[in-house]
């Protein structure tokens, strides 16, 4: 039998695999995969934002790799629909208001210059 | 036998007769006039699609007729205001490609410029209107394209574009006496200024106040961020403590790697915040006291700029 602690590294080891992109041939990541086909589905779209905080990070993972994508989603799951809504406008998305909140509204302030360089 | 070949002889020569002198009642001659006005009438209804097949039918039927320009400039407005942008702005390349010095290729100037902001390059809107600016000397149309210009680096200022907004008071300060009056740039100067001197969230600062956590949004004034931010990393950082301390090794290492994502999201999400704060309040003032939009008229296929401004 392996020891408790020995089996959460195992979990925490393939958990850190899964969210540095292992599944880089497909477009998403599969964490995210599976919450967007396993948990989302049942749990119902609650995100205030658009796109969503699993769309959002998907996007982030896909735009900047595993290091700043997951950077990016951590800070989009603490905004998620409070302050946000005062500076960023509003979308209609099946007749539902979203806050508008694109992956290019907050790296546009170094992505850009990195462009252009 | 013989009288009856001869009716029915006679009977199919005069059906024969008949049908003829009916054709030629029906006979029409379309001259280049009726076919071009044809095809305006459609593009006055706003019929695009018809009206672009009308004008390439002129185009070809006629292809000495003088309105030939006119007619290869109206399908590409045609274009235009179908939103096939990139087809529009190709038509009218061609029309600047050939090289005629007329209204009509001024025109194509200013709408292949329109054309590429409305698919949101405006690289290439720029570069059309400063091409442009090379080939022209009269002042009115200089005064235009500075104008355009300035636009366009507005518009670039309310996407956060840094420099945007010196470039536009450039522009605006390039142009004559008399344009700077018919285009009011002493208010677009003014609003510039406001803009400028806006209030702003120095992101450096917003990304030091972070390293407590929450403190870069409470500096950029996004309380309950704030507050969610500094309970989730202190919650965090203390579960890691216990599990540590519990000797949870492991669960610490989740915990840890959870958290260091959390951490460093907060600091860049208080520098990002920084960045969106002084973006918003430079767009909240160009809502406020201008709105520019240009406008293009289908009748006269004229190009107009409009702008509003709040007292």
């Amino acid at each position: 039998m392996l020891p408790r602690n020995k089996i959460i590294a195992i979990f925490v080891l393939l958990f850190v695999l899964c969210l540095c992109g292992i599944s880089s041939a497909q477009d998403q990541n599969a964490v995210l995969r599976f919450y967007q086909k396993h948990i989302s589905v049942v749990d119902g779209n609650r995100c205030a934002m658009y796109p969503s905080c699993s769309s959002y990070a998907s996007r982030a993972f896909e735009k900047h790799g595993p290091i700043i994508g997951w950077i990016m989603s951590c800070d989009r799951l603490v905004r998620c629909g409070r302050d946000e809504a005062n500076i960023s406008r509003m979308v209609r998305v099946n007749d539902e208001e979203f806050i508008y909140d694109p992956v290019g509204a907050n790296d546009f302030w170094w992505f850009e210059k990195e462009k252009n360089k | 036998m013989n009288s009856r070949y001869s009716y029915i002889l006679i009977l199919i020569i005069l059906v024969f007769l008949s049908h003829n002198s009916f054709a030629k009642e029906k006979q029409l001659i379309i001259t280049s006039g009726m076919q071009y006005a044809y095809a305006q009438k459609l593009f006055i209804q706003k019929d695009y699609d018809t009206a672009i097949i009308e004008f390439k039918r002129f185009i070809h039927f006629f292809p000495d007729s003088e309105d030939l320009d006119q007619a290869q400039f109206d399908i590409a407005v045609c274009l235009f205001n179908l939103k096939k942008y990139h087809d529009a702005a190709r038509a009218f390349n061609e029309i600047i490609l050939a090289g005629k010095e007329n209204e009509i290729t001024k025109k194509a100037f200013f709408y292949q410029s329109d054309a590429f902001m409305n698919v949101g390059n405006t690289g290439y809107a720029q570069i059309v209107l400063q091409n442009y600016l090379k080939l022209v000397e009269d002042l009115q149309t200089k005064d235009k394209i500075y104008f355009n210009l300035a636009k366009i680096h507005l518009t670039e200022a309310r996407k956060g574009k840094s420099d945007s907004l010196t470039l536009a008071s450039e522009y605006l300060s390039k142009m004559s006496p008399s344009g700077a009056d018919k285009y009011h740039t002493d208010q677009y100067l003014d609003l510039i200024f406001k803009a400028r001197n806006a209030p702003e969230k120095n992101p450096t600062a917003a990304g030091l106040f972070a390293i407590i956590p929450g403190g870069g949004f409470l500096y950029c004034e996004r309380y309950h961020d704030a507050f969610i931010t500094f309970l989730l990393n202190t919650g965090l950082i203390f579960s890691a403590y216990k599990a540590w301390d519990n000797d949870n090794k492991a669960l610490a290492g989740v915990i840890a790697f959870v958290e260091t994502g959390f951490y460093t999201g907060n600091i860049y999400g208080s520098i990002s915040s920084a960045h969106k704060y002084n973006l918003a309040q430079t767009i909240s003032i160009l809502d406020q006291d201008f709105s520019i939009s240009s406008k293009i008229d289908p009748e006269k296929r004229g190009y107009q700029l409009s702008f509003n401004y709040a007292f």
